[in-house]
This record gives structure tokens, sequence and C-alpha cells, in this order.
């Protein structure tokens, strides 16, 4: 029996965005919106993003640095309230191996004039090839690459 | 419109080798002998154990109509060892939940260990994660009564 284990984790991200809930909301609904932000560092290689938001609806997006592993997400949108929530599941796979599945939450809150983003993941981690110390960070740097995005305006 | 977040962890010895117990979730005789909590029916369910599968359930309280379904999909699967699946359940087409149930088996002595982790998002306030996890333990009695 190979050496297997899971290691389960949940964490929490809050974010105030300067911007309308709708407009925050379309960066993650909007295909062209959500490939402007939703992506790895700059020296990554990258694959086409392909986002099916609806209900149901699948995401497929991949990277890696040039000659190194390539990551692997495939999302599916679970539960989806425009301009509130978004519910998905998702897993990711390092080359061939998949590293983890996680379910993640997103909702948005007005707060003043801008927007409240929460964001909440639960995580089961295959095998002790990622850690959710990791991913937490990552997924920090996304939101961050979200928050530029809507100040230059390009979501 | 609102979220709750929670999850719990179960664990059991089962007198069954993990191959056993492994069994009793993969093959469909088996796994309908105790895959329902407490007294609750299942009207229908489809099977379809593989990673990428996707079953269907439908289901309901004792005397009631089988307005509950749970959708179920197989994310990763060790054979004798670990299943990991997500669902989404509705009551009368309004979702309730999306949830991860990671179930791990390992040998213990000469029978099995065996370890559920739910992970959960409860929707509008549609059910609490008690209550989930109240309907698990029933659910690994049972398996436990099958194993015996």
């Amino acid at each position: 029996m190979t050496d297997r284990s899971v290691r389960h984790a949940k964490f929490t991200i809050e974010r105030t965005y300067p911007a309308a809930r709708e407009r925050v909301f379309r960066a993650f609904a909007d295909p062209a919106s959500k490939a402007k932000w939703f992506v790895g560092p700059d020296n990554w290689e990258k694959s086409n993003h392909k986002l099916d938001f609806r209900v149901g609806g699948k995401e497929t997006v991949s990277g890696g640095p040039p000659g190194g592993q390539v990551h692997y997400y495939h999302c599916t949108y679970q539960d989806i309230v425009p301009n509130e929530r978004i519910v998905t599941t998702y897993e990711m796979h390092l080359d061939e191996t998949r590293i983890s599945v996680s379910l993640a939450t997103v909702e948005f809150k007005t707060a003043g004039s801008g927007t409240k983003l929460i964001l909440t993941e639960q995580g089961a981690f295959l095998d002790g090839f990622d850690k959710p110390e990791l991913r937490e960070h990552g997924t920090k740097g996304l939101l961050d690459q979200l928050g530029a995005a809507l100040d230059k305006d390009v979501v | 419109m609102s979220i709750q977040h929670g999850s719990f962890t179960i664990a059991r010895r089962y007198n069954a080798t993990p191959m056993r117990v492994f069994a009793a979730w993969a093959i469909p005789e088996q796994r309908q002998r105790w895959n329902i909590h407490g007294s609750w029916t299942v009207a229908e369910q489809t099977f379809d154990f593989r990673e990428g599968g996707e079953e269907v359930k439908r289901f309901g309280p004792p005397g009631g109509d089988p307005v509950h379904v749970a959708r179920t999909r197989y994310e990763d699967i060790v054979p004798d060892r670990r299943i990991v699946m997500s669902s989404v359940t509705a009551v009368r087409e309004v979702p309730t939940s999306v949830t991860l149930l990671t179930v791990e088996i390992e040998i213990a002595g000469p029978g099995s260990r065996l370890v559920l982790t739910y992970q959960a998002a409860l929707l509008d306030e549609g059910d609490k994660i008690e209550h989930r996890e109240e309907g698990w333990r029933s659910i690994l009695d049972k398996l436990g009564a099958t194993l015996a």
C-alpha cells in the first residue's frame, strides 16, 4: 500500500475593494475579466483560461514556471447567486498527480460605497504534495491581483 | 442569503478488512444496504463509482415525499484506502448545501479504522451541521452492522 495522507484545512480571506458589488462580481463572472487577474506569476507559462459561468459549468486553467511542473485547476460551479455569492468545488493537479480537492465560497457584501469580499476555502490536501498555507498565500495573491485590476479599471 | 461553514470528523473501527470496507462503498448492492440515515428512505439512486463519476440520490423522511436530492461526484479514489467526493443537496430544487466528504480507510489490528471528514457550506439556513453529523453517525453505524 502506497503511503497516503489527507490534511483537511480551512482558511478565510477578506478584502474590501472600492468598487460596486456588481463590478466585483462581474470580475468573477465574465470570462474576459476573470482572465485578467486569475493568473499565476508573470514569468509562468500559461494556458488558455476557459470559463463557463453557470451552475454546473466548468472552469479550467493551467500554468507553471518555464520547463517546470504544470499546475492544473479544474473547477465546477455549484451555486451562483448574482452579486451575492459563488460556490465552487475544484481540484488541483501537479502534472498528472491530484494534489487537492477543495470547496470554495465567495461572498460579496456592500461595504459603504465599496464591496467586502469573503473567500472561504475548505480543502482536502492529498499525500503531502501541497500545503493549505501555500494555497492561502497563493489565493491572497490572486485577490490582490483582482484589487489591482479593479484599481486600473481593466475589469 | 447566507452561508454557514462547518466540518466534523467521525472515526469508526470495523471488524472487516480495508478491502471489505471499501467494497461496501464501491459496490452498489452493498452500499444500498446502509447508505441512508435513520428511518429515511431512498426513492431513487444511480451508481457510478469511478473518478469523475456522478450519482443522484432522491430520498425523504419516513412517510414523506422524497423531495431531497443529493448529486455526488467522485473526485479521488484510491482503492481500499480513500474516497473523496463532492455533493450538492437540494430540497424541492432549492440548494441547501455543497459539501466535500473524505473517507479514509486503514488497517487497524485485525480489522479497519475508517475516518470520515465532512466539510460543508450550508446555504440559507436550510440545514444545520449538527444534523448532518447526526445523520452520518447513523449511516456509519448501519455500515458497521452490515460488516459485522
